[in-house]
């Protein structure tokens, strides 16, 4: 057997290494001698997924016997999520640090990173039910003492029992869970508003849309700071991941599309104005989080709407989509690392400040990932409103990055003119809605002329908004 | 193998093996012990060898004495009579064991309980192969004297008051069959079944013998209303005699009944001949509903068991209405069943009341403090013998009450159904009753006096007994089918040909 | 008496026989030994369940393999004892047999130096008699004989503590069952003077019937099926079930996972499929209040559940629940809701076998009994807790652990028959089930342990508690975990609960 056999095989069995690998690691600790070798390693059970993400070729490996009939898959718009999960969870682990030296935890930590892997290499949605299960109750675990951790579990166990929902339905209908690009469910989803609604909402809770959003900040404000980084990548993974899958461009079209994308505006400048409106770091960075995800359905919901029936989308657009959204995603999830890993590291000056660059470059980065998005379909209105927002936001969170623990701009009447603001956004995207003829061409309606206007004024209301805040907010004490 | 005796030795002997043990019983009180045990072994050989007889050969007509009917004495055995004897033989295998155990604390009751045990045994075995009705009278009369002076051996007050209310209820009932007797004597002018059978002709002289004679043996089997003497007699005689009443001696005047309705009435026609069975049913349905009922309601162990008694009575009654005027098998299949199951289970749960109540000192059913971790073998015989009482399988209980049921709804008699499984009910409350409170300790622990293994293996295998005979339609089946007891009455028969 | 073999019969039918005496001779021996004879018993009872757990799987190869296995013993002319292993009856005799050795080793851990364990043990074998029995039971006649034998042995389980409050639990336990089996007997005799026979037929035996004995045959329905249903604790025959928690926790965990109220579901399968036929049951239209029945008693037992503070009692009330996933799966008439039903008659037993085990070592350990005492007590019992832990997550249904599986294929076969609302049903059901599982799960890992436990016992060295006590519920919740996660492997419940329903009951 030669070198190349090898590695075929090992190619092969690529996603099955990445799972069993943390699973072995946890599984040693059944022996309480081990436990603090364990402790030291956990960090490091992530290598086999990262050298997956980036070495492993394209690759389904079918489990018949497992659960339902299971499969595994590594493919391109997993490998990116792959890639950003195992950084993520190795930050996560080195920021745990100490704390991973005892059983339950580390425990908690590997249960979670194979879950949230699984929810990467998951071939069919069985497979990633039982990774979201995973990964969310441990998650569950590792931040039980967190004050959104009782949110948190509500949100989980209901939106769990709206995926059963969701897959038994798919079953029924004779669609099949295979997550695999080429037979994955997304049109028959598009196609009826049961399994559309079961969908949004089912990973909604879990992406922290706008509305069941409350566990993450809560959750993030916490003290445990490699909670951070493990929610976000669950988020990703758990909630956007499958988004990205099931409502692939191109699936949803007609006033399905054109009323969700309207939802998912929404719902992220709620977000985002609520998110101006906290107090702490971590708070902001839950509800940039929350606002992220609205961007995304969005950007899904528009990519199908009326300009994709007009252009169909190739498949090596929606790839460039998924990288750009990833990409968008990594830079976010990095900045709020950094943004959180300043109170540890405050003393160190020169790593500060080298943190500090690469936050900017991630930046940067997320802007031009957000640039190619545009690029994509500039046309629409929401989505032009969109990124506005998302800017926003993203400039908000590095200001924060420098600011102090708290803003204390708008001081004790803040809740109240911000939530005037919030009124109003809200009412904007009724009135909007309002003022749409009465038929139900809608999309027609929204996504073109009468959008625009409104999608400009509310960049230029959140921008100057966000600049405000920034601006006047105090120096560091 | 074959026999050196054959049918005919063995029910000679079945009359005479138990009359001449009593004999000795009475010279040499010394060695009454062995004898009476050797008696009954004797006994059940001879119930075996009878029924191996019967199995090969078909129903068996002796004249003793070489003198044939109608003027000598014969000895006639079919399927019924040996299923009966069977059961009387091992009933007394086990009480004869177990006397001697019992009785040891009390000598001066043992001294009478050999003989008038043994008398009592030969007027059964006599009753159960007897062929005329004279004969059937006097062993019935012997059986009532011998029951009632058993019934008075505890000699307490109130056991003296109960065997003085059962001599009379007794003798009133003998005297009311010896006046049917006498009317068909007078009217047919034999007192041989099976000549009766062929001569009989509904009339007025047939009505008034029915109407008498089923009222006295209704009187001597404690049919509700006539149950009035039961509870006291077997609540207050030693356990080992409560042991005989209930599950011989009733059964004893039921048979009758039932051989001479089967044999003599049941073909007549007529009005009463239509309606005395349903009746029959009626009020043995109420005393099942009253019986275990008010088993349900005692606190003496004792007195739970004979209400127990009415009430499994009850059940053999709901035979008439339900095989109908016609014959039906099931039904009264189903009845012998019952009636076999009842006399091993009860003599199980009366010998085990005794062991408790040796072993207490009292039988107060609310402070039976441990019984099972301290009697565990007498509390399953208990427990086994009630089972066979609710009609829970497998017992023969359960047999019979299946039967029972099974004839009910073919015909449609919804009403007897729901008795007999509220019947069964109820028993599991009165029997679990007692078991319940065997788990429990009472807030004194009580001490408990020995009880000798001998006492308990009988109780413990009688109990076997009733539940194996769930097991034994293979070869009971057939035996109750010799020489047809349940098949068209003879009268009937005669008139076809 | 010697059960009289007919030799006409091929030598497989000792088989059966074996299995059944297996169980009843250890227990009659165990009986008669004295109480300080430990090592004798251990072993008479060990080997007796291991034996039994071999035939069975000597008899799964074989039925895999189209063997036939039966025996009968005349009882009545036209009616005898039958004892015939089909699949089906295997379903659920390795269930018993399997979780027969667990909770036999469990009991001798748990039962260490209490009074009258010969009794208890003895007990204990032949209620498990009793169940192979009712497994491997070939028409109702033997069905009821065994069911009632049941009832029978476990009354001594019941009130084996001997107090006044387990007295009483025993007479409410007995007068609920003892009614029951008056029903069932009642409704037995009546099909068999209709029918003339009572052998279990795979697609019913009184198809014939419908048309001249249609409210009969609904009346006997309704008679057969209260007479399993108190064992199976459908709403409002449940009561007893809560009460006869004052029983030992290994007589909770059999009389929950294995015997009582398995039985009781699989009574009612059988009565359904291989008495009715589940297509004529449809025709007489049955099965649509069955099913409603049973999704009442599914939610009824989990709003009850939440209001528990006594942990047993809990677990009790989520027995009742569950326990009527069976009968919908049964009910919603079509082959994907049976399998669903079959395969949770398998999984809810390994389920909830491992909860009492663990209830039963918070109690003998550290006395805990009720919720609110469980502050902090996964760290004093990591093990313990992680095995309550899986049985939670597979009560509530989620992957991998078993009780998934079983709401997969119920949800499924629910709406392959056109219908909605068993989804609502299971959901709600999962739903209260989180609700009043997980806060003890969070109480137990995430709470501050209390200065002192209510009454611990030490076991010496640094262990948590008994190995005896340990190994059970662990093994348990391996399986649960295992069954689930390799549910389409040969030789799964999944798989055997297909096959059952591909052979049995949908035949071509």
């Amino acid at each position: 057997m030669n070198v190349a056999s090898l590695l075929a095989t090992l190619g092969q069995w690529a996603p099955l290494l990445v799972l069993v690998v943390p699973l072995a690691l946890a599984g040693l600790l059944a022996f309480p001698r081990l436990v603090g070798a364990v402790g030291r390693l956990a960090p490091w059970a992530m290598l086999p997924a990262l050298l997956a993400g980036l070495l492993a070729p394209q690759t389904e490996l079918l489990l018949p016997e497992l659960l339902l009939g299971s499969s595994l898959m590594i493919d391109p718009i997993g490998r990116p999520f792959l890639l950003l999960l195992g950084l993520l969870w190795l930050v996560a682990g080195w920021l745990a640090g100490e704390r991973l030296r005892r059983r339950g935890p580390v425990l908690l930590f590997l249960l979670a990173m194979t879950g949230s892997l699984g929810l990467v290499v998951a071939g069919n949605l069985v497979v990633f039910l039982l990774a979201s299960t995973v990964s969310g109750y441990a998650l569950y675990g590792l931040a039980a003492r967190q004050s959104g951790a009782r949110a948190f579990v509500v949100l989980l166990v209901l939106s769990d029992l709206l995926l059963f929902e969701l897959l038994l339905l798919l079953v029924k209908s004779g669609i099949g869970l295979s997550l695999a690009p080429a037979v994955a469910p997304s049109a028959a989803i598009g196609g009826s508003l049961a399994l559309l609604v079961l969908s949004v909402l089912g990973f909604g809770a879990k992406a922290a849309v706008f509305g069941l959003h409350l566990w993450l900040p809560r959750m993030l404000s916490g003290r445990a700071v490699e909670l951070l980084p493990i929610l976000i990548g669950f988020v990703l993974a758990a909630g956007l991941l499958p988004w990205l899958r099931l409502l692939a461009p191109g699936a949803l079209s007609g006033d399905a599309a054109t009323l969700l994308s309207w939802m998912a505006l929404t719902s992220m400048g709620l977000a985002v104005i609520l998110g101006m409106l906290q107090g702490g770091q971590q708070a902001l960075l839950g509800y940039a989080i929350s606002a992220l995800s609205g961007f995304w359905l969005l950007l899904l919901s528009v990519s199908g709407g009326e300009l994709g029936a007009l252009m169909p989308v190739a498949e090596t657009e929606a790839r460039a989509l998924a990288m750009a959204l990833a990409l968008c995603q990594a830079g976010l999830a990095l900045a709020a690392l950094l943004v959180q890993g300043a109170r540890r590291w405050a003393r160190q000056s020169w790593l500060d400040w080298m943190l500090n660059g690469f936050a900017v470059l991630l930046f940067a980065d997320a802007l031009l990932g957000m640039a190619g998005v545009l690029a994509f379909d500039r046309e629409n209105g929401f989505m032009i409103a969109a990124c506005g927002l998302f800017g926003g936001l993203m400039g908000q969170l590095l200001c924060a990055r420098h600011g102090t623990e708290t803003l204390q701009v708008i001081g004790p009447s803040r809740p109240l003119s911000l939530s005037l603001l919030a009124a109003g956004w809200a009412l904007l995207m009724a009135g909007g809605a309002m003022i749409a003829p009465s038929g139900w061409p809608l999309a027609a309606s929204l996504s073109a002329p009468v959008s625009a206007p409104l999608a400009a004024l509310a960049l230029i209301g959140v921008t100057t908004l966000s600049a405000l805040l920034a601006l006047a907010r105090p120096a560091r004490a | 193998m074959p026999m050196l005796l054959n049918g005919a030795d063995w029910a000679t002997a079945l009359v005479f093996v138990p009359l001449l043990a009593a004999l000795a019983c009475f010279l040499v009180p010394r060695a009454a012990d062995w004898l009476g045990v050797l008696a009954a072994l004797l006994i059940l050989l001879a119930t075996l060898g009878l029924v191996q007889d019967l199995l090969s050969d078909g129903p068996l007509r002796v004249a003793v004495g070489g003198w044939g009917a109608p003027l000598g004495i014969d000895l006639w055995a079919d399927g019924l009579s040996a299923a009966l004897l069977l059961m009387t033989a091992l009933v007394g295998l086990g009480v004869s064991v177990y006397a001697p155990g019992y009785f040891a604390a009390h000598p001066q009751q043992q001294r009478w309980f050999w003989p008038l045990w043994l008398l009592l045994w030969t007027a059964l075995n006599g009753l159960y192969l007897s062929a005329d009705l004279f004969n059937l009278y006097v062993m019935l009369e012997v059986l009532g004297l011998s029951a009632a002076a058993l019934t008075a051996l505890s000699g307490s007050a109130t056991g003296l008051n109960a065997a003085m209310r059962y001599l009379l209820v007794s003798l009133l009932g003998s005297a009311a069959y010896l006046l049917g007797v006498a009317l068909l004597y007078h009217g047919y002018g034999t007192v041989d079944i099976a000549l009766l059978g062929q001569r009989i002709e509904a009339g007025a002289v047939a009505t008034t013998a029915l109407l008498v004679m089923a009222a006295g043996l209704l009187l001597k089997t404690a049919l509700l209303p006539f149950h009035f003497w039961l509870p006291p007699a077997h609540g207050s005689a030693p356990a080992p005699v409560s042991a005989l009443l209930s599950a011989l001696v009733i059964k004893a005047s039921f048979y009758l009944l039932l051989r001479l309705w089967l044999d003599l009435f049941s073909g007549l026609g007529g009005l009463l001949a239509a309606l005395l069975p349903e009746l029959l049913g009626l009020l043995g349905a109420a005393a099942v509903l009253w019986g275990s009922v008010q088993a349900l309601r005692q606190r003496r162990l004792k007195l739970l068991i004979a209400y127990s008694t009415v009430a499994q009575i009850g059940y053999l009654f709901l035979g008439f209405p339900l095989a109908g005027v016609q014959a039906e098998e099931v039904a009264w299949r189903a009845v012998l069943y019952l009636a076999l199951a009842h006399g091993l289970a009860k003599a199980a749960m009366f010998l085990s009341a005794g062991n408790l109540l040796q072993f207490a000192g009292h039988d107060r059913i609310a402070d039976l403090d441990r019984a099972v971790q301290r009697l565990p073998l007498t509390l399953t015989a208990f427990v086994l013998g009630g089972i066979s009482i609710m009609g829970l399988p497998p017992s023969g209980g359960f047999v019979g009450k299946w039967l029972l049921l099974e004839s009910a709804f073919t015909q449609g008699r919804w009403g007897f159904a729901i008795v007999v499984l509220l019947g069964g009910v109820l028993a599991a409350g009165y029997v679990f009753k007692v078991v319940g409170y065997a788990f429990t300790p009472t807030e004194i622990a009580q001490e408990g006096e020995a009880v000798p293994l001998r006492m308990q293996w009988s109780a413990l295998l009688l109990a076997f007994g009733a539940i194996l005979l769930g097991f034994s339609a293979p070869w009971l089946w057939p035996l109750l089918g010799v020489g047809d007891p349940f098949g068209l009455p003879i009268a009937e028969v005669g008139a076809a040909r | 008496m010697i059960p009289a073999i007919d030799a006409a019969l091929p030598p497989n039918a000792w088989l059966p026989l074996l299995v059944l005496a297996s169980s009843l001779l250890p227990g009659l021996v165990i009986f008669f030994l004295a109480e300080q004879r430990y090592w004798t018993r251990t072993l008479l009872n060990l080997a007796g369940s291991l034996v039994k757990l071999l035939l069975v799987g000597a008899m799964l190869w074989g039925v895999f393999h189209q063997q036939q296995y039966a025996a009968s013993l005349p009882l009545l002319p036209g009616l005898d004892l039958v004892l015939r292993v089909r699949p089906l009856s295997l379903l659920f005799l390795s269930l018993s047999a399997g979780l027969w050795l667990l909770t036999t080793l469990y009991a001798i851990g748990y039962l260490e130096d209490s009074p009258n364990r010969s009794r208890f043990f003895g007990f204990f074998s032949l209620c498990v008699t009793a169940t192979v029995g009712v497994a491997m039971a070939g028409n109702l006649l033997t069905f009821l004989i065994f069911f009632e034998l049941l009832t029978l042995t476990t009354y001594p389980l019941v009130v084996h503590r001997g107090t006044e409050e387990a007295r009483r639990a025993g007479q409410i336990y007995l007068a609920h069952t003892v009614i029951a089996g008056a029903l069932l007997l009642a409704g037995t005799v009546w099909l068999y003077t209709l029918a003339g026979t009572l052998t279990f037929t795979t697609q019913g035996f009184v198809a014939d019937l419908v048309e001249r004995h249609r409210w009969s045959l609904i009346a006997i329905f309704v008679l057969l099926i209260i007479g399993v249903g108190v064992k199976a604790a459908l709403v409002p025959l449940q009561s007893w079930l809560p009460r006869a928690m004052v029983a030992p926790a290994p007589v909770s965990a059999l009389l929950h996972a294995v015997a009582v109220v398995k039985a009781g579901a699989f009574g009612i399968v059988l009565i359904v499929y291989d008495v009715f036929g589940v297509e004529v049951a449809a025709e007489l239209g049955v099965t649509k209040p069955l099913a409603l029945v049973a999704a009442f008693t599914i939610l009824y037992g989990s709003v009850r559940a939440l209001f528990q503070d006594n942990l047993k009692r809990r677990l009790a009330f989520s027995t009742v629940s569950q326990v009527s996933y069976i009968v919908l799966g049964v009910a919603i008439v079509g082959p994907l809701a049976t399998v669903g039903g079959l395969v949770h008659l398998v999984h809810q037993g390994v389920m909830k076998i491992t909860l009492f085990f663990c209830a039963g070592n918070l109690a003998e350990t550290l006395g805990i009994h009720k919720v609110s005492e469980m502050n902090g007590v996964g760290r004093r019992m990591p093990w313990t807790m992680l095995a309550f832990s899986i049985g939670v997550f597979g009560m509530i249904g989620l992957p991998p652990v078993a009780g998934f599986i079983s709401k997969w294929y119920l949800g499924l076969g629910g709406l392959e028959a056109g219908l909605h609302w068993p989804l609502f049903v299971l959901a709600g059901s999962s739903l209260l089930n989180a609700a009043y599982f997980l806060p003890i799960l969070h109480r137990a890992w995430f709470c501050e342990p209390p200065e002192a436990w209510p009454e611990e016992r030490d076991f010496g060295g640094n262990k948590e508690t008994a190995w005896l006590l340990l190994l059970p519920p662990l093994v348990t919740a391996a399986l649960s975990l295992l069954i689930g996660l390799f549910a389409s492997m040969p030789f799964t419940p999944l798989e055997w609960a297909r096959l059952i329903a591909e052979r049995e009951f949908y035949q071509p």
